[in-house]
């Protein structure tokens, strides 16, 4: 997993920040918003029908995407509709299993995915692990139309850290 | 020379009158290390080059004489290369 | 601070440990950064905010915000795993679009029904809504206001707003949207059990050796169960499973029999199988004689439609949908006689190979089997039948209430089981099953709530789809909506929802986090606190109910929908609301707000807030001055406690991660109506206590058409549905940017050889039309979805695509729930 070397880079870099991370909380003013765009995942009257943007590829990323937490499950970092999943075969284990990402170069599946429900280990990934699409997905290269808030907690160690120094 | 490194943690659920043997028992296994417990409940962290090696370890403390059940928690691989064993 | 790669790596180990044990790490611990003072997280359980699965997550809270979600490990439900979108559970409250004031459409200063959104107080939000309501109450009586909720409102939100409504203002029209979801399921288990709810759980996946999905993707809807029944099927081998559906989907990928069907023939191949086992004498009959009754249903019962539809004039028993006559077996084995294998065959066009071996399946007394049904069964025009059906062929073989031998019907939101059906929050229903029309049930919940007798009014209220029907024609003017996105969400936009909250004569007042196409109609918007910005309870499809603290503040002026539906009763006096005989009869209740006589009742304000559990704030209970939650719930738990929905004390379920009802005795039930598993099983092995002499009912009900099939001018069916990376309409999960990029917006399914034949290509836009309304989207000819030729699949979660201003409101004649499965339309390039 040669290339999270930079995303580790990346992290380090954020701890080592001496900080200007700003949290904004509190109420914001409001201002009026028009009738008919209120609604922020549309931004067209109700009774219109507005032309759907056209389909998008998922999108291929040079090494791992950033977690937002150490507990969220890896988002794919590319291509992955392709891969068949079903009773039979499991694509995604052509690369990521144990055995083969000598070969792969592929990051191997987490330990947690050889255990079973009552935490014994298995040879093999967990049957309740098999169908990887559950909980990892894709992105395709489209652009969300409302922005997300959420900070990430080592902003807010280093905040109030800083706050604490100053 | 590079090489893999292994890290899982772990909370272990622990009989209450069994905890500071079991602490005991683990304190003493290689590549292994406690961290926070309460009465019930025991984190633990354990590196290894192999994968099959870190689960041998949860093995050994699930056979800890006190140990109800073991939960791996996180795991992640890395190669480390030389400058950073 | 300088750290390595290596102890970074144990650091956020220890981290993400300590985390699923809910232990606080000290400063040795946690060498990312030198004080622990700055890195400690504290973590709690909530269930998660999606689905009716119900999983249980830890949830960290650092400075006032949430950081973290990640499975919990000590809740049986999920042990440790969630879904793509449990996972970003820590982001749905951070869209960048919250709402934080009350906006009010308004012109120069004055509310106007077509003025723009503008920031106002909730002093004025309330001054306005009381006004409208008072007067509306005063011109036309209680019928005229009526509320919209959920399944994800929280037990005691539902509660509190069931009695708001049917005690505060004397008006049945309160429906929650588990209307659209599961009120088959409801209908299904009164009409064969006479008691809501599964008779099963969970652990019948780890014991069962087939399993049968009838009408459920639970692969995209219920991922976490799917792990259950995916690792039972890779683990044991000779466990099978069999997908019916009328489209192909994801969870065939693990299917052994693949079926697709022609829509509405579940029926058919209901009674198929009933036949089958009755002509090859696998019927349990030590079972069937001393647990069943038969019966027969009423048929031609009409489509839900409006009474000027010509389908509902046409048909001979739509007001008496839900009646039946007294069978026997042997008149149940001559109806189902007819649907031999050639017939089944013909109406569904599943190969017959395939039909022999789900009923030899079925019909084996050696095997263990658990049929799995959700909105493909219950979003029917004939949803309670199919329902009776799925029934009749466990009954017939004994195999029920024991594990892995289950009949499972799944919820789709996760408290649909919770807050709507066990609270009752349905217009025609009270708590623990108890309904309005029977005189008997309204005194129980009469003296509970200790208000006079004759306050909650006999009568239904208006129901989900007949409520955008009233809006529509006028009779119904003021309205709010809680917890839900009904605009979207709801069937015949066009004809219905639209017109319905935009008639000028209609208040229209929405509470929600987010600005949704629900709110883009409404006329006043409240912003409200979500999830575990509020302190909370859910109940799941397997009868657990799990309770979660308040861990963060809601943004700006935001309120949870019970600090709304509260502080709102104390607008209205009962003199204004009630009726005057009922007052002048029971003198000491005038001049009292409704606050007083609904909440500060002595029953819901007996807990005091120094109960509450140290380092969690509550906003509800600070502003009362009593610990609300705990009064509400305990007040609620009294109508069931002793009658077969016994709940545990309230505090014991913030320290549990979930218990199944009836509690009894400390002790949670895994199996009802069997000896053993169950404490009100007594009289007999099996013990359907929820009918009078504990016998449950076949019935004997017919394949009946559909309301609206596919022909020259609208050539292909309908089917909607959600996705695995969205919520319901996608108000939460759009707005998490990994979610959004996942599955970005609707597409329209296809199969390659109809796009071919209309000169359409994948990527293409098209218009999506029916006789009631048309939608534009594009062309999807590959993907997890494939239709067969003559079906159209498209998701209704995009708010840029509204897919429901096509389909028909159809519904069950016994349910009204809506058949979101079926009609027919036309695909044109654009």
């Amino acid at each position: 997993m040669k290339t999270s070397k930079k995303s580790f880079a990346k992290i380090t870099a954020l701890l080592m920040l001496t900080g200007t991370a700003f949290i904004a909380v509190g109420a914001v003013a409001e201002k009026t918003i028009r009738g008919d765009h209120f609604a922020t995942l549309r931004h067209a009257p109700l009774n219109t029908e507005p032309t759907p943007p056209p389909l998008t590829n998922e999108k291929e990323h040079h090494g791992s995407l950033a977690r937002n937490y150490p507990a969220q499950a890896p988002i794919i970092p590319h291509q992955a509709h392709k891969y068949q999943i079903n009773r039979k075969v499991n694509q995604c284990l052509s690369c990521h299993d144990r055995s083969r990402v000598h070969e792969s170069k592929a990051p191997m599946i987490a330990i947690s995915h050889y255990l079973t429900r009552n935490n014994h280990f298995l040879a093999q990934v967990s049957p309740r692990r098999y169908f990887c699409t559950q909980c990892h997905v894709s992105q395709e290269s489209s652009t969300p139309l409302v922005k997300n808030t959420f900070v990430d907690v080592d902003k807010l160690v280093e905040a109030s850290a800083n706050k604490k120094q100053h | 020379m590079s090489i893999e490194l292994h890290v899982c943690s772990l909370v272990v659920q622990v009989k209450p009158e069994k905890m500071p043997d079991v602490r005991q028992a683990i304190m003493v296994m290689k590549d292994t290390e406690l961290s926070v417990n309460n009465e019930i409940k025991l984190v633990v962290v354990i590196e290894g080059e192999r994968r099959k090696q870190v689960m041998e370890r949860v093995d050994e403390i699930n056979a800890i004489p006190g140990v109800i059940s073991t939960s791996v928690v996180y795991q992640q691989s890395e190669v480390l290369e030389e400058d950073e064993i | 601070m300088k750290m390595n790669r290596r102890e970074f790596i144990k650091a956020n180990a220890v981290i993400a440990a300590a985390g699923a044990a809910g232990l606080a790490l000290p400063t040795k611990a946690s060498n990312l950064i030198t004080s622990s003072e700055f890195t400690k997280l504290e973590w709690n359980k909530a269930p998660c905010r999606f689905c009716g699965t119900g999983c249980s997550v830890m949830v960290a809270r650092k400075e006032g915000r949430i950081v973290a979600t990640q499975g919990d490990p000590d809740c049986e439900v999920n042990r440790g795993l969630t879904c793509i979108k449990g996972y970003f559970l820590s982001k749905i409250m951070y869209g960048e679009d919250r709402l934080k004031t009350p906006m009010l459409r308004m012109t120069n200063g004055k509310f106007d029904k077509n003025g723009d959104f503008t920031p106002i107080s909730w002093d004025k939000a309330f001054d306005i809504m009381a006004e409208k309501w008072k007067a509306t109450i005063k011109k036309k009586g209680p019928t005229a206001i009526g509320m919209f909720g959920s399944g994800q409102w929280t037990v005691w939100e539902g509660y509190a707003a069931s009695k708001l409504m049917k005690a505060g203002f004397g008006s049945n029209n309160i429906d929650p949207n588990a209307r659209h979801c599961m009120a088959s399921a409801v209908g299904g288990f009164m009409r064969t059990f006479g008691i809501d709810e599964p008779m099963g759980c969970y652990n019948d996946m780890e014991e069962a050796d087939k399993f049968v999905l009838w009408g459920s993707n639970m692969a995209e809807m219920h991922p976490i169960l799917w792990t259950r029944v995916t690792d039972r099927r890779l683990s044991a081998p000779h466990v099978r499973v069999a997908v019916l559906s009328t489209y192909r989907h994801r969870s065939f990928d693990l299917a052994d029999l693949p079926i697709i069907f022609t829509p509405q023939a579940d029926l058919a191949v209901l009674n198929y199988i009933a036949n089958y086992i009755i002509q090859n004498n696998a019927v349990n009959w030590d079972f069937v004689k001393k647990h069943v009754n038969f019966r027969k249903g009423m048929t031609d019962i009409g489509y839900g439609l409006r009474p000027t539809h010509p389908l509902q004039q046409q048909a001979q028993n739509a007001d008496k949908a839900g009646a039946s006559s007294p069978s026997s077996f042997e008149e149940f084995k001559k109806f189902v006689a007819e649907y031999d294998i050639d017939k089944a065959h013909e109406i569904s066009a599943v190969p017959k190979h395939k039909l022999l071996e789900l009923a030899k399946w079925y019909a084996d007394p050696e095997t263990r089997i658990t049929s799995f049904w959700t909105m493909g069964a219950n979003q029917h025009t004939r949803g309670v039948w199919c329902n009776n059906l799925l029934y009749n062929i466990h009954l017939l073989t004994g195999k029920i209430a024991t594990p892995g031998c289950s009949p499972f019907s799944l919820t789709g939101q996760p408290s649909a089981c919770g807050t709507a059906r066990e609270v009752g929050t349905f217009s025609h229903r009270l708590p623990a099953d108890m309904v309005v029309a029977n005189p008997k049930h309204r005194a129980i919940t009469e003296k509970i709530w200790k208000i006079p007798s004759g306050i909650i009014p006999p009568k239904p209220g208006y129901h989900a789809v007949l409520q955008n029907r009233k809006l529509k024609d006028g009779e119904l003017n003021c309205y709010w909506v809680q917890v839900n996105n009904n605009m979207q969400a709801a069937p015949n936009m066009n004809e219905e929802g639209l017109p319905g909250y935009r008639n000028p004569e209609n208040f229209i007042v929405v509470s929600d986090p987010y600005p949704t196409v629900t709110t883009q109609a409404a006329d006043l918007v409240l912003p409200t606190a979500m999830w575990v910005e509020k302190e909370g309870a859910y109940g799941n499809a397997e009868r657990r109910t799990q309770f979660w603290y308040q861990m963060v503040q809601a943004p700006g002026e935001s309120k949870s929908d019970l600090w709304q539906l509260v502080e709102f009763s104390k607008r209205f006096i009962t003199d204004e609301v009630w009726p005057k005989e009922v007052l002048d009869a029971n003198p000491s209740y005038k001049g009292k707000t409704l606050f007083d006589v609904l909440y500060k009742n002595g029953q819901v304000d007996k807990f005091p807030l120094s109960d509450r559990a140290e380092g969690y704030d509550n906003q509800e209970s600070e502003a009362f001055g009593f610990y609300i939650q705990k009064g509400l719930f305990e007040e609620y738990a009294t109508f069931g406690r002793g009658h077969g929905h016994d709940l545990a004390p309230f505090d014991d379920y913030h320290e549990a991660h979930g218990l199944r009802w009836p509690v009894v005795d400390g002790k949670e039930t895994l199996w009802r109506f069997k000896k053993g598993s169950d404490p009100y099983a007594k009289r007999a092995e099996w013990d359907f206590y929820g009918k009078p002499d504990g016998k449950a009912i076949i019935f004997a009900l017919p394949y009946e058409p559909p309301a609206e099939s596919p022909d020259a001018d609208y050539d292909l069916w309908l089917c909607t549905g959600r996705v695995l990376e969205h919520w319901h309409s996608g108000s939460m999960t759009q707005r998490v940017p990994e979610l959004y990029k996942a599955f970005p917006n609707a597409v329209c399914y296809m199969h390659p050889v109809d796009a071919k034949k209309r000169g359409l290509r994948r990527g293409d836009e098209v218009i999506v039309q029916s006789r009631r309304g048309e939608t534009k989207t594009r062309v999807e000819t590959r993907g997890r979805n494939k239709p067969p030729e003559g079906l159209v699949y498209v998701p209704w979660f995009d708010a840029s695509q509204l897919i429901n201003k096509v389909t028909l409101d159809a519904t069950d004649p016994i349910s009204k729930q809506t058949d979101f499965k079926k009609c027919a339309v036309k695909v044109i390039k654009a």
